[in-house]
Parts: C-alpha cells; sequence; structure tokens
C-alpha cells in the first residue's frame, strides 16, 4: 500500500513537473521573441541566403501596435463617492503587504523543514506546519485584494490597463494559469503535511515546498515586470509603439534590482509578521508549556527577520542606484527631491526596527543562568545604537521658512548638515548591522562556556575584527565622503557593506569553532521572557508594514505625472503628487487596516483550534 | 594578559591587511584608485 501510494505520488509530481518544463513552448511570447530576434540578426546579414530564408516570415510585424494613447480627463470613469486614486493605491498595498507575506512564508518555512529533517527535531517540524497553516488565509486575502485591484485598474484606469494588457497578454495570462499550479501545491503542501511524513515521503513534501517557491516566486517577478515596465520602459519607442518583443518588456532595466530587493525584503517582513502572530500567541497563551512554546517560536521568527534584514539595506541601495543609473531625474526625485522627507521618516521607522530587534534580544538573554557575564556590556550596544540612529535620521535639507533660512543662513544645518548626506548614513547603517549583530553572538554565546584552549585568542581576535572593521567602515565613510568627488563617495559604499559582511562571516566562523564541544550553562528557560519584549516583536511588524507602505508610495509616486514613464502620461484629476503629510496619513490608515486584517488572520487560528461540545443540542445517536 | 595582548595584536594587523586588500580591490573593480586622485 506504501509502496503504491509512493508510486502514485512520485509519479504525479513528475506529470507537473514535466508540464512546467513544457509549459513555456504553449508560450506564443517565447515563439514571438525568437522569431522577432531572428527578424534583427536577418536584418543585420542581408547577404546571407539563409537568413533571407528566415526572414521570409517575418512573424513579430505581422503585428502593428498602437501607440500610447494621450488621455483626457474625460478618459477616466468615475464612481461618485469613490477618489480612484486613493482606492487603488490602497488596495494596491495592501495585496503587496499580503502578497509579501506569502511568497515569504514558504521560503523560510521551506528552511526550517530542512532544520527540522537535519536536526530530527519535531520541533521544528511543527513550527513549520505552524506558519503555513498562518499563512492559508493570507492566501485567500491576497487573492480578494488582488482581483479587487484588478477590477480598480480596469473601471478606473482602463485606457491603462487595456495599454498594459496589450504589452503583456502572454504574462498576464500566464499569471492568472500559474495561481492553478499555485493553489494546487500549497493545498498539497499543507494537507498533506501530516501524511507525507518519514522516509522519502518527507523529502516528496519538501519538494513541493521546493515547487510552491518556485511557483510563489515566478508570480511575483511576472507581476514586478508590469510594474518595472511603467517606471522603465523597455522593448517600446518614444511614441509608445510596442515592438513585440515581451521578453524585453518583462527584462527591463528596473525588473532585476526590484526582483532582488523584494525577495530579501519578503522573507524579513515575513519573518516579523510571524513574530507578532507568535507574540499573540504569548501573550494569550494560558500554560506555561504553550508559553515556552511561543517564545521559542518568537525567538525563530526574530532570527528570521533579522537574518534578512542584514542584506535589505543594500538591496534598496543597489536599487536605488539602479534608478539613479537609468534617470537621474528619477533618482533625484527620488532622493534629493520631493520625496526626501519620506526617507527621513523611513529611517526613523527603520531606527526603530533595529533598536526594536535588539531589544528582544536583550530581553532573551533572560532566558539564560549564564546571561549575567555579558549584561553588563548591553548598554554600550544601546548607546552605539542610538547614536547611529541619530545619524540615520538626520535630515540634510530642512523645510524652512525664508526667516529661518536667513538665520541659519542656508538651507543646511551648519554642524549636523554634514550628517545629512549618504556617506554618513552608509556608516551609521553599517553600525547598526555590525551591532545588531553583536546583539546576536552576546545572546549565542550567554548560554555556553567554551571548552576549547585558545578560547582567550579567539576572543582577543574576535575584538581585533570588530575594532579593525569598524575603523575600515568609519575611514571609508568619512574620507571617500567628505574629501574626495561624488564617484568615489558612491563607490565607496561597496567596501563599506563587504566589511560588515566579513566581520558578520569570520566572526561566525571563529565562533563555530569556538565553541564547538561548548558546554551549555543550563537548559534555556523558554518562556521566561517579559511581556514587553512581545511588544517589541509587534513593533517589528507594524514598523515593516509603514515603511513598506511608504517606500511602495515612493517608488510609484516617482512617476509623478506619468502612468509609465515618458512613454504614457497621466491625464487623470488625480495626476499630482499629493503633500508629505497626506501621503503619509493614506499610507497610515492603510497600515491600519492591514493591520485589522491581520488580527482577523490571527483570531482565525484561534477559533480554528476550538472544539466545543454542546451538550443536549445533538440528537442521540442511534448505536 | 598576555592570552589576550598577542593574539589581539596578531589579529589586528592580519585584519588591516584583509580590509586594506578589500577596500584596495573593491575601488580598483570600480575603476578607481584608494587615494583620491584630482
Amino acid at each position: 500500500m506504501l509502496t503504491r501510494n509512493m508510486k502514485i505520488t512520485f509519479g504525479a509530481l513528475m506529470l507537473v513537473i514535466l508540464a512546467m518544463f513544457m509549459l513555456p513552448d504553449f508560450m506564443p511570447a517565447v515563439h514571438a521573441s525568437e522569431a522577432a530576434a531572428t527578424e534583427a540578426t536577418s536584418a543585420a546579414a542581408p547577404a546571407s541566403a539563409a537568413a533571407s530564408d528566415a526572414a521570409a516570415e517575418p512573424v513579430a510585424n505581422a503585428i502593428t501596435f498602437p501607440p500610447a494613447p494621450k488621455l483626457t480627463e474625460a478618459d477616466y470613469p468615475t464612481i461618485p463617492g469613490v477618489n480612484a486614486r486613493v482606492m487603488v493605491w490602497l488596495v494596491a498595498q495592501l495585496h503587496l503587504w499580503f502578497g509579501a507575506f506569502v511568497v515569504a512564508v514558504p521560503m523560510f518555512v521551506f528552511i526550517i523543514e530542512v532544520i527540522g529533517m537535519v536536526t530530527r527535531d519535531e520541533r521544528y517540524d511543527n513550527m513549520a506546519y505552524e506558519f503555513i497553516k498562518v499563512s492559508i488565509t493570507a492566501y485567500s486575502l491576497t487573492a480578494i485584494l488582488g482581483g479587487l485591484l484588478s477590477f480598480g485598474l480596469i473601471l478606473f484606469y482602463p485606457d491603462l490597463f487595456k495599454y498594459l494588457s496589450m504589452i503583456f497578454k502572454e504574462s498576464m495570462f500566464a499569471y492568472a494559469l500559474l495561481f492553478f499550479a499555485e493553489s494546487a501545491v500549497l493545498y498539497i503542501y499543507y494537507y498533506g503535511w501530516h501524511w507525507l511524513q518519514g522516509g522519502n515521503k518527507k523529502w516528496i513534501h519538501l519538494t513541493f515546498g521546493l515547487l510552491l517557491n518556485a511557483v510563489g516566486l515566478q508570480l511575483m517577478f511576472l507581476a514586478n515586470a508590469w510594474t518595472t515596465f511603467m517606471m522603465s520602459p523597455a522593448a517600446v519607442d518614444a511614441a509608445g509603439v510596442f515592438n513585440g518583443n515581451t521578453w524585453e518588456a518583462i527584462h527591463n532595466f528596473l525588473w532585476n534590482p526590484i526582483n532582488i530587493h523584494r525577495v530579501v525584503a519578503n522573507v524579513a517582513y515575513g519573518g516579523s509578521v510571524v513574530g507578532a502572530y507568535a507574540a499573540f500567541k504569548f501573550l494569550s497563551a494560558q500554560k506555561k508549556e504553550e508559553r515556552a512554546h511561543y517564545d521559542w517560536v518568537g525567538y525563530n521568527a526574530n532570527f528570521i527577520a533579522i537574518s534578512a534584514l542584514l542584506p535589505l539595506p543594500f538591496a534598496g541601495y543597489y536599487l536605488t542606484a539602479e534608478m539613479y543609473a537609468y534617470s537621474q531625474q528619477m533618482g533625484i526625485t527620488l532622493m534629493g527631491g520631493v520625496f526626501a522627507w519620506i526617507f527621513i521618516i523611513q529611517a526613523v521607522l527603520i531606527g526603530a526596527l533595529f533598536l526594536s530587534a535588539n531589544y528582544y534580544l536583550w530581553c532573551g538573554m533572560g532566558r539564560s543562568e549564564g546571561a549575567y557575564r555579558y549584561n553588563p556590556r548591553i548598554k554600550y550596544i544601546a548607546a552605539v545604537l542610538v547614536l547611529a540612529f541619530l545619524v540615520w535620521f538626520t535630515p540634510h535639507t530642512l523645510v524652512l521658512t525664508n526667516s529661518e533660512l536667513k538665520d541659519l543662513g542656508g538651507p543646511y544645518h551648519q554642524i549636523l548638515g554634514v550628517f545629512g548626506i549618504m556617506p554618513a548614513k552608509n556608516t551609521a547603517v553599517n553600525f547598526l548591522l555590525t551591532f545588531t549583530f553583536l546583539s546576536f553572538v552576546f545572546y549565542r554565546r550567554a548560554n555556553k562556556v567554551a571548552t576549547v584552549s585558545w578560547a582567550a585568542a579567539g576572543n582577543a581576535a574576535q575584538i581585533a575584527l570588530f575594532t579593525v572593521g569598524l575603523i575600515n567602515i568609519v575611514i571609508l565613510g568619512v574620507y571617500y565622503g567628505y574629501f574626495t568627488n561624488t564617484v568615489y563617495k558612491v563607490a565607496a559604499s561597496i567596501p563599506q557593506v563587504l566589511t560588515t559582511l566579513t566581520i558578520i562571516i569570520t566572526s561566525l566562523v571563529i565562533d563555530s569553532f569556538m565553541y564547538k564541544g561548548a558546554k551549555d550553562v543550563a537548559p534555556l528557560h523558554w518562556g521566561r521572557m517579559p511581556n514587553r519584549s512581545q511588544y517589541a516583536l509587534f513593533l517589528l511588524a507594524v514598523s515593516f508594514t509603514w515603511l513598506m507602505g511608504l517606500m511602495g508610495y515612493v517608488r510609484s509616486g516617482i512617476r509623478q505625472h506619468w502612468h509609465v514613464s515618458n512613454i504614457f502620461r497621466d491625464g487623470s484629476p488625480d495626476a499630482f503628487t499629493p503633500g508629505l503629510g497626506y501621503a503619509a496619513s493614506v499610507v497610515s490608515v492603510g497600515t491600519i487596516m492591514f493591520m485589522a486584517m491581520v488580527i482577523f488572520v490571527f483570531w482565525l487560528s484561534t477559533i480554528s483550534g476550538k472544539h466545543v461540545v454542546a451538550k443536549g443540542y445533538w440528537k442521540e445517536q442511534q448505536a | 594578559m598576555k592570552a589576550y595582548f598577542l593574539p589581539f595584536i596578531g589579529a589586528f594587523i592580519v585584519f588591516c591587511l584583509v580590509f586594506f586588500a578589500l577596500d584596495f580591490s573593491m575601488m580598483k573593480l570600480q575603476g578607481l584608485t584608494l587615494v583620491y586622485g584630482h
């Protein structure tokens, strides 16, 4: 019976994989781009007889595409009482929040399942299952919001939707069909969790997890292409006429930078949301074992969030650098112009994120009997984090009245203005990351006693590593930031990043050797956490959500009065950049709406576990 | 004290060289020199 089931499952899996490989052959887009490529090569070598034979079938030229329409206010339908721009803005943002969550969860659930399989610790398997359970409702909400977004775009921006669907019809159709694959894989992965246990079945289950990740990422990459096309259009001429090359339109300039940024950011965000879930369950736990379990889950979630948070500033910086490379005007609007102050608000939220994540780790040290050895050093980490935070959010250009401008002698503060430019911020963020990592190192070490003979030398080496690395970060920031030109200033951010990464990786390697065979001071007291530490986890999720909303607005807003940059002008009545206060208010309302929906999702997980026996309600069954 | 001091000095020198090499190679990869030339 077991062998038969295995054969059926294996066969079905092979069919699915085969289908996925064969699917591109049924997509016209592939042939269109191949035909276009053939057309291009044959145009370049007209002397070649073989090439001119190929040119006899110009498939791409058979379809002519219209230019981008020139719209007026009358072309945008309205519904009384509905502000189209705000509606689409909020729904798109809600969809992205939930979408980010459901793309992220399979990523870290896959890793947690692997850890469970390697360590054979069932707690990891149960935690992975619990995370997927939370995300199931979120999938429905993502789809509902996606449907609402599609309706919003069709109803309020029909010409834009028509133009984009003309270019992206194949990928939009594939996107819709991929949901069958995603649903199938997700439901098998979730409902089959306790069926596909042990031996080969566990490997089959893990494969479904991998497939779920592949489909989820594919969906995100397709949608990313439509978004980035609007910012950095490709495969269209100045009038917006499409050249027929779908792959070129998908693979536009900002596509991969946003893919990288969103993959990393989603993992960090997903970790923070499941951390909030763990905090919610911890605070509402009735039994000590339940408290201990959700304390452990919260720790793991915070670990996922921080691990992905470490490379995230650089993924964002890379995206911004690519925006500048694509269009200096867009880049300057983003960070040097009207949206610059949103980045200051973002800086405040990110600083709050770091302080919150560190605070959770410091509280976590109370689980260990050996933490007293490291507790006195926490205040120095806190001081550095606060100082770095202050530099991180110091603005450059101040919002001033004319008389204030005159008193100050210019738009920048004479002393603090130097902290307003990127080299200072890069230095500050590298300090935030390094010291957050240091908090984590202390947390890990708190419960261990090294038994190797060279422990003192190992510690000395690590102190030297941190000292030299931090001095290097400061020199790179100060010298290249203030005593060279812009090219050097921007280029110096790369060695700064790599210095932080070198510190982290080298320290982890030294620690892994140093603590081989280490003694535990005592078993960790999971559950021995103050309630306020769980509010740190809530702050993590809220901060993340809020700043994602702000950044989503910025990314969309830098297109200003264009639907598609420089190609398709926005003619709607709402084609204006709102005041920062208004924009921040809309994002805040969205954040509250999202949090309400997330609390609903958490509450569902609570009620699904309840089983009430209603005495006297049901008829007695005949034996 | 000696157990910390000598390893610290040794590691300090090693990491100075490591980060110097890192800075030099990263700036060179971007077509720039380590020291700013006008």
